[in-house]
Formats: structure tokens, sequence, C-alpha cells
């Protein structure tokens, strides 16, 4: 008997699943992709693999020939999703007032070897306006061309540049000529001023040409200036790039753009992390390498967490704490958190407010990551994992909290500093900023961050003389707290 | 509720760290730091090693005997960071004498007892030379080692 695809993963489910766990996937997924309701693409034709899955797996026959076959073709491999969540207390005492628990959540992917990826559909909108000249444009274009010679044939490379206006340098094609690209990024002359929008524009329309659920579609922009009226218009081209599924990730150079602009065309595209900070135009050409590199690696992409929570369990906070700290917020109890990429793990740490249960075990919540796998059949992975915990009246012995948990909720705290420090100044309470600094900067010794505790000091410093940061250093702390989250990289 | 000991903020029960503050507020998990016996002590003769017990004395204060069996790590009690040195320092004027949270380590390797600096600000010396930071020098019986500008006479039995 032939088969077209693996139910299980389109069901999201694992192999050894039982009825209730089939039901279940099949009813949660009937529901997204119902052609009468559902506003994704090709609903229908994924509707009819769900009722066709469900009627397989549901009969004993068929589901062992089925198994058969899936056990010829080479499916059984690993599910390409992993979520571990660690609480900070696995015990709680009974009280009459609220208290906290802490969730670590871990979203990984197995380490599947090297496996044939799906092509990379990469555009580089790069700044060439008059700040760029010498050192940083010499570096990008460095950078783009070690890019040209990392891609595989069956990639896909277009080069795109703006000033007050943007070009095409180069075109997307298959069986690229390497000399002839490489010649093409070489020409590039700094010249013009900065309007992000019009390279962002016809960076998208390249990535476009090509773009569909068999290849990973990517857009790197790269800025070292502030552009003026037409920041709307970036951010609603961010957002269409992130219903389409073309993630965005931009990099400032020095410290005169746009954080928070270049923050938000990388959220709103559902991008993996957040805006990058080029301190040094030495690091240009690492980071271009990282990225294309862990793009590469894409193992599950439009990922997302879901949180259901019961009574008596509030959601205090969300933050993802790597690969960078980041605040998340919940729309209809779920959170995007972007593409997964194999040796880069996500985490998430939840704050649960918990108001007084009685003695015995509770369910709290039920967390469930779910993705696509990149590729043209785009197979659904799901995965969920409810968490449960004990209320007892007296606690005979505290149990340690996870190092992992102290450690991650320590840098978080620093960077929620940082955060209130920024909004102190901008408020005016200079007073107190300059005190929460001070204090910032002990932390950060204490946790042996000496440089960022040394930018800390500086700023604090400038705050008592001038009542204003300098954008370099509060560049450095907000990008470098933000960075305490990453684990180092361990170079092969 | 629980009150952050250093700026007064209020949180719920088992909240993990102050925002303002960035303080650790969780109790230390029954980490505890050794009360410093002052106790007259007959020193022993210099020799080779195994060493049993490690004798550090501060001069006219008295002195005090640890284990060798594990590493002894000198500085300043902080429980609000969450920082326990085996040997806590503070009530021997710690802060004015420049001694880090986590400023020394000594421990023993293979019969040798080694010190090593913890890079600390203001740095741990070996009878009056100044060690580099996270590298173990060799201890003999009757060193002197310094920390910040307090002197410890080592004695190893």
């Amino acid at each position: 008997m032939e088969f077209k695809h693996d139910y299980y993963a389109l069901l999201g489910i694992p192999a050894d699943a039982d009825e209730r766990t089939i039901k279940r996937a099949y009813r949660r997924l009937a529901r997204l992709y119902h052609p009468d309701i559902s506003t994704e693409p090709q609903a229908a034709e994924r509707f009819q693999q769900l009722q066709e899955a469900y009627q397989i797996l549901m009969n004993p026959i068929q589901r062992q020939a089925f198994d058969h076959w899936r056990r010829r073709q080479g499916l059984e491999r690993a599910h390409p999703l992993i979520l571990r969540v660690t609480p900070s207390h696995e015990e709680l005492p009974c009280l009459d007032e609220p208290q906290a628990l802490y969730l670590l959540v871990e979203i990984a992917a197995p380490n599947q070897g090297k496996g044939s990826r799906p092509p990379i559909n990469l555009c580089l909108v790069l700044d060439r306006s008059t700040s760029m000249k010498g050192a940083r444009l010499y570096q990008v274009k460095e950078a783009a061309r070690s890019i040209v010679d990392q891609l595989a044939p069956d990639d896909l490379l277009s080069v795109v540049t703006f000033s007050d206006r943007a070009e095409l340098v180069l075109s997307g094609s298959h069986n690229m000529d390497k000399t002839a690209a490489k010649i093409a990024v070489g020409s590039i002359r700094s010249e013009g001023g900065t309007e992000i929008y019009q390279g962002l524009k016809l960076g998208l329309e390249q990535v476009e040409r090509w773009h569909g659920p068999g290849v990973l579609s990517h857009l790197i922009l790269i800025t070292d200036g502030q552009t003026y009226g037409d920041e709307e218009q970036c951010l609603e081209a961010a957002r269409r790039a992130g219903e389409r599924g073309i993630p965005i990730t931009t990099m400032g150079i020095g410290s005169d753009w746009n954080g928070k602009l270049l923050d938000e065309i990388a959220n709103l595209s559902k991008a993996p992390g957040s805006s990058i900070y080029l301190d040094s135009t030495a690091k240009i050409q690492e980071v271009f390498r990282d990225r294309v590199q862990a793009l590469g690696n894409t193992v599950v992409r439009d990922l997302a967490l879901s949180i259901h929570w019961g009574q008596g369990v509030t959601v205090k906070e969300l933050f993802r704490v790597s690969p960078e700290i980041t605040e998340l917020f919940l729309f209809d109890d779920r959170v995007t958190l972007g593409s997964l990429e194999m040796g880069s793990p996500q985490v998430v740490i939840l704050e649960l407010l918990l108001s007084p249960h009685t003695p015995g075990s509770h369910q709290l919540v039920r967390l469930a990551a779910q993705g696509t796998m990149p590729g043209a059949d785009g197979q659904a992975v799901y995965v969920e994992r409810n968490v449960e915990t004990r209320f007892v009246t007296s606690l005979e012995q505290r149990k340690p909290i996870p190092s992992d948990i102290v450690s991650a909720m320590g840098k978080l705290t620093i960077f929620k500093m940082q955060q209130r420090v920024t909004h102190e100044v901008e408020a005016g309470r200079i007073e107190s900023a300059i005190h929460r600094l001070k204090t910032m900067a002990t932390r950060l010794l204490d946790i042996g961050e000496t440089e960022l505790a040394q930018v800390a000091l500086l700023e604090a410093g400038r705050l008592e003389q001038t009542g204003s940061f300098s954008s370099e250093g509060q560049k450095k702390l907000h990008y470098g707290t933000r960075g305490l989250g990453i684990v180092p990289k361990k170079r092969p | 509720m629980i009150k952050c000991p250093f700026c007064q903020s209020v949180y719920p029960e088992n909240t993990l760290f102050c925002v303002e503050c960035g303080s650790y507020l969780a109790p230390s998990d029954g980490q505890s730091t050794d009360p410093l016996q002052r106790s007259n002590v007959e020193y022993g003769q210099a020799g080779g090693g195994p060493f049993k017990i490690l004798v550090l004395s501060i001069e006219g204060r008295g002195s005090i005997e640890l284990p060798l069996s594990k590493e002894v790590v000198l500085g300043r009690l902080d429980p609000t960071r969450a920082i326990f040195p085996d040997v806590d320092l503070s009530d021997e004027e710690g802060v004015d004498k420049g001694i880090s949270r986590r400023h020394a380590r000594i421990s023993q390797r293979g019969g040798q007892v080694f010190v090593e600096d913890l890079n600390s600000l203001n740095g741990t010396f070996l009878n009056a030379t100044r060690l580099i930071p996270e590298m173990p020098y060799p201890l003999k019986d009757g060193d002197q080692v310094q920390l910040g500008k307090l002197t410890v006479t080592v004695h190893l039995k």
C-alpha cells in the first residue's frame, strides 16, 4: 500500500500516540484549517490531508500498514521539537496570600546531523548613504562577498542598496555566477541620504519572486542612520513580510540609528531575534556569517507557544531569555517566537502569580509549542506539556531553586533595571536613574560583566553632569543587557 | 508578602529578585559560612603533603582551622547576592581593607597546597608579591598571604 504523507508529522504527534491524542490533534488542526473559516493558505488541501490522516490512523489495520510503509520510507526519526519545563518550585506551601512561581520553558530541536536543507532565499539590503563611507561600507561589502561563497548552488541571493533611492545590485537566480556576483557587490559606492523604506520595498520584492513554502526566505537590513518620515511605511512593510513568512533581520552600525524602529521591524516580521547592534565594523563579517549559517539551520518555523492556565493562576510576566532577552506579549493566549534554529534553543521565562490553593496536586498551566517544518510539504509539529504543582500545608524541607532559573532571572532583572533607567531619564527623574544605574553596575560586576558595568558607571557620571545619556552608551547598555541571555557559542 | 532588605519594596511570596535594586530575595537554601572560631593553635612543622588542616591566623585577632578536604574561598559574606565564602572576613574590617566578596581560593592538589586570586579588585599578595589573577601559586607553611590590606599567615598541618 502506498501513502503520500507522514501522517504523524502532519498531525504533529509521536508515532506511538494513542487514539485520544490522535483525536485531539486532529480536532485542533481541523479547526485551524477548516476551509469555511481558515485564512491559512492552501487550507482546503491541508484539511483534506488531515481527513486522510485521521481515517488511516484511527483504523487499526490501515494504521499498521501505514507504520510499515513509514518504516520502509525511513521516516522514523526523532520528533523535531523538544519542550522542557522547569518550575522554580516543585512543592509550594499553602498560603492565604498570593505567591509567585517561575517556569523556565525551553524549546529546542534535537541534533539531527546534516540533512538536506531547503534552499535559502536571501536578500541583503545595504545602506550606502554618505555616512557609510570608508571602513563601514568596506566591511559590509566584504561580508556580502563572503556570503556569496557561503551559499550553495540551490540558494538564491539578491543584493539591494539604498540611499535616497534604492537600486538592485544583484538579482537572485539559481546557480549564481559567484565571480560576477562579487564584482557587482564590489562596485557599490557610498553617496546620498538614508531612506530605509525604499530599500526595504525593493528588497522584499526580490524575496517575493522566489518565496514559497519550499524555501527559507529571509531579508537582512543593515543601516547606520536615521530614516525620516517613512517609519510608518517601514513598519507596514515589515508587518506584511511577517504575514507572508519573510523574517527581516535588522542591524545597526555605530550609534546614530533608530534602535526602536529596527527592533519593531524585526519583531513585526517575526524574525528570530531583535535588531543587532554592531559597535565595531570588524564584527560585521562575523555577524553576517553567523546569521546565514543559522538560517540554514532552521528546523522549525512559525514557532508559537500557547499558554493555557486554570483558575487561580495569572500570567504576570513573559520574557524570552535566550537567544536574547525580549519582552513577549500574549495574543489569544499565544505568543509567536519566529523560527527555531538547530543549536540555539528558545528559552522563555514565565512568571506566574498563584492565588491561594487547597492542599494537593493542581494542574496550573498547559503549554504547547507548535510550528511547521521547512520544506515543500510544510508539516506541522506540535508538542505539549502540563505543569503540575503540589501544594502542602507545611514544607518540610526547602529544595534549592534550580540554578538555571536563578541565573536567568538575575540577568532578566538587570535588563528590567536598564529599561527602568531609560524610562526615568525620559521622564526627567535623573536622580533616581543615576542611583539605579549605579546599583545596576554592581549587579553587572557580580555576574562578571565588567565591561558593561563600566559603561553603566560612565553613563551614570554623564547623567550627573549633563542630565542625559550619550547615544552610544545607551545603545551599549540596551543591547548589552539584552544580550546577557546569549549562551556563548562554541566555535568548531 | 516579602520585603526587599535593601530598598523595602514589597513582593509576593517566593519572588526571586527585586526589580528596584536587583537584590536576590529568595532564602539562601541552607548555605552558610563557617563561623570564625578564635582559638590558640599550636602550629605544626612544614613538610610535604598531603595536609589535612589549614590554619589561617591574623595578627592580634587569633586563628581559624579549616579542613583541606575541599577548597576554601576567602571573602566577604553577602547573603543578598547569594555569595557565601567559606571564610567571611567582614568582621576583620573586610570592607575597609579592600576585600572582595570572592577574593581568593586555597585548595590542595596532589599533596601541594595552592592559593589563587579570584580576580579581586585590590589583589592578593603572596609574601609581598602580587599574584596574577586566576593562576594558582604553591603555598608553604608560614607563608604570608595579603588580601587587599589584610595580612593572613598560613600554616599547614
